[in-house]
């Protein structure tokens, strides 16, 4: 079941994160679902399911981005395992406060391994990091907000507790 | 050694991280191509993206039309005059081009304009992350599509050219893309330049035109043209106008910011030139 509901957020990502989220950027920025899908779900699940999941959903954004072929998979496998393992040892209970702080750590993350190796040396950090980075982290955030809610409703059905 | 054993699992996809990133890096290293996989998901997706893109079209274009009704009447009115300007235009081209032609027949020259074979796209799909300025068409290598045609809009005002090629579709990377350059030429004085995406700019969709001599004579409002070389992009397609020179780091050279002559942030449609100009 858990399984079928990933499978359908990520058919549901590949198609609009390309199509429907630019006619809602803002200063040229749009935020990406990926990234907070694997954040929020790895606070609910266990660290080899946020792990394989973060793999797969960063496979098929590699695929849709078409540069460096795996970059995306490699790390968002690793932002949902420490995700889920900082969820499980440090927060005890999930809030929508905590989620959004969560989901702009992990874009911040993200979004700076990502500089780092794609781009180290032929952009310019300070103009890449208050243009792009930063308002992709915050614009992630408020996104995270209702994609918690959601996703917390499904999470009842999906999630055992003793699973973590 | 205990405790590291205690950890099994982190130090298990610490290993798996290390394995997974060397294998990235081989694999791009040797990647020159669009893979079988991406090609395969691609095929898959790029339908139903079209779809997408066409629906929201058709919504914002229908809640646009109740919202834009002056706008689109001043509009009009103002074609109207541009147009009345442009036949008054052609009239006179028409007298110069016979000139022309009868002076060339002088000479024996050559055509210096070239012929271009057009294959028209629709855009499907944008890059899903903020890195990259490049989106993507609905023609591939079926329809005679290469890497780095050169992609044109509507007045062959320069649109970017194709930096990966699937079977049924394509990905172009817009001019103002950090990983994008082209030879430039400023119309009016003849100055050379290389047009370049960056990251500053790249925000506001604009480019630098980069390598201009401190004394170049270029002024705010100059049209930048491709000067034809470096072998992808024909002389004369229009890049855009300068709209700031400011002057380099150094101080020894300036740079001009470009606003590009399409507007790459809403097209629909654009033009790949198929003609081969010596890659």
């Amino acid at each position: 079941m858990k399984y079928a509901v990933h499978c359908i957020f990520l058919t549901v990502f590949l198609v609009i994160q390309a199509t429907w989220l630019d006619s809602i950027s803002v200063f040229g920025v749009i935020p990406n679902l990926f990234i907070i899908y694997i954040a929020i779900i790895s606070c609910f699940c266990s660290k080899k399911e946020g792990a394989i999941a973060g793999f797969f959903f960063g496979l098929m954004l590699d695929f849709q981005i078409g540069k460096v072929l795996g970059l995306n998979a490699v790390l968002l496998m690793l932002l949902g395992y420490v995700t889920a393992l900082f969820c499980e040892k440090v927060i005890r209970k999930n809030t929508a406060l905590i989620v959004m702080i969560i989901v702009f750590i992990i874009s911040l993350f993200y979004e700076l391994i990502y500089y780092v190796v794609s781009f180290m040396g032929n952009l310019e950090f300070g103009a890449v990091f208050f243009r792009t980075l930063i308002p992709e982290c915050i614009y992630n955030c408020f996104v995270a907000a209702p994609f918690y809610f959601i996703i917390k409703k499904l999470s009842v059905k999906l999630w055992d507790e003793s699973e973590r | 050694m205990r405790k590291l054993f205690k950890h099994k699992a982190a130090v298990g996809l610490v290993v798996l991280v290390i394995i997974l990133g060397i294998a990235v890096g081989i694999l791009n290293a040797a990647k020159s191509d669009t893979t079988v996989f991406e090609n395969a998901v691609n095929i898959v997706v790029t339908p139903v993206q079209k779809l997408f893109t066409s629906i929201g079209r058709d919504v914002s274009g229908f809640f646009g039309y109740f919202s834009n009704v002056d706008k689109l009447q001043n509009e009009i009115e103002n074609l109207k005059t541009e147009n009345a300007e442009l036949k008054k235009e052609i009239n006179e081209n028409e007298s110069s081009k016979l000139e022309n032609e009868q002076l060339r027949q002088l000479l024996n020259m050559k055509k210096s304009t070239m012929e271009f074979e057009l294959e028209a796209a629709s855009v499907i799909a944008r890059n899903p992350s903020n890195w990259y300025n490049t989106f993507t068409i609905d023609k591939g290598a079926a329809d005679g599509i290469a890497l780095n045609q050169p992609v044109v809009a509507a007045g062959n005002s320069l649109v970017g050219r194709i930096s990966e090629v699937g079977t049924t579709w394509a990905t172009v990377a817009v001019v103002s893309d950090s990983e994008h350059s082209a030879g430039a030429q400023v119309v009016r004085s003849g100055e050379y330049g290389i047009c370049e995406g960056d990251s500053g700019l790249a925000a506001d969709g604009n480019l630098r035109l980069s390598f201009v001599s401190k004394n170049a004579n270029i002024i705010v409002g100059d049209t930048v043209i491709t000067s034809g070389l470096g072998g992808i992009y024909p002389k004369g397609l229009v890049i855009g106008k300068i709209q700031k020179i400011r002057p380099d780091i150094q101080g020894i050279s300036q740079y001009a910011v470009i606003s590009p002559e399409a507007d790459i942030k809403n097209l629909c449609a654009v033009f790949v030139i198929k003609n081969d100009f010596e890659r």
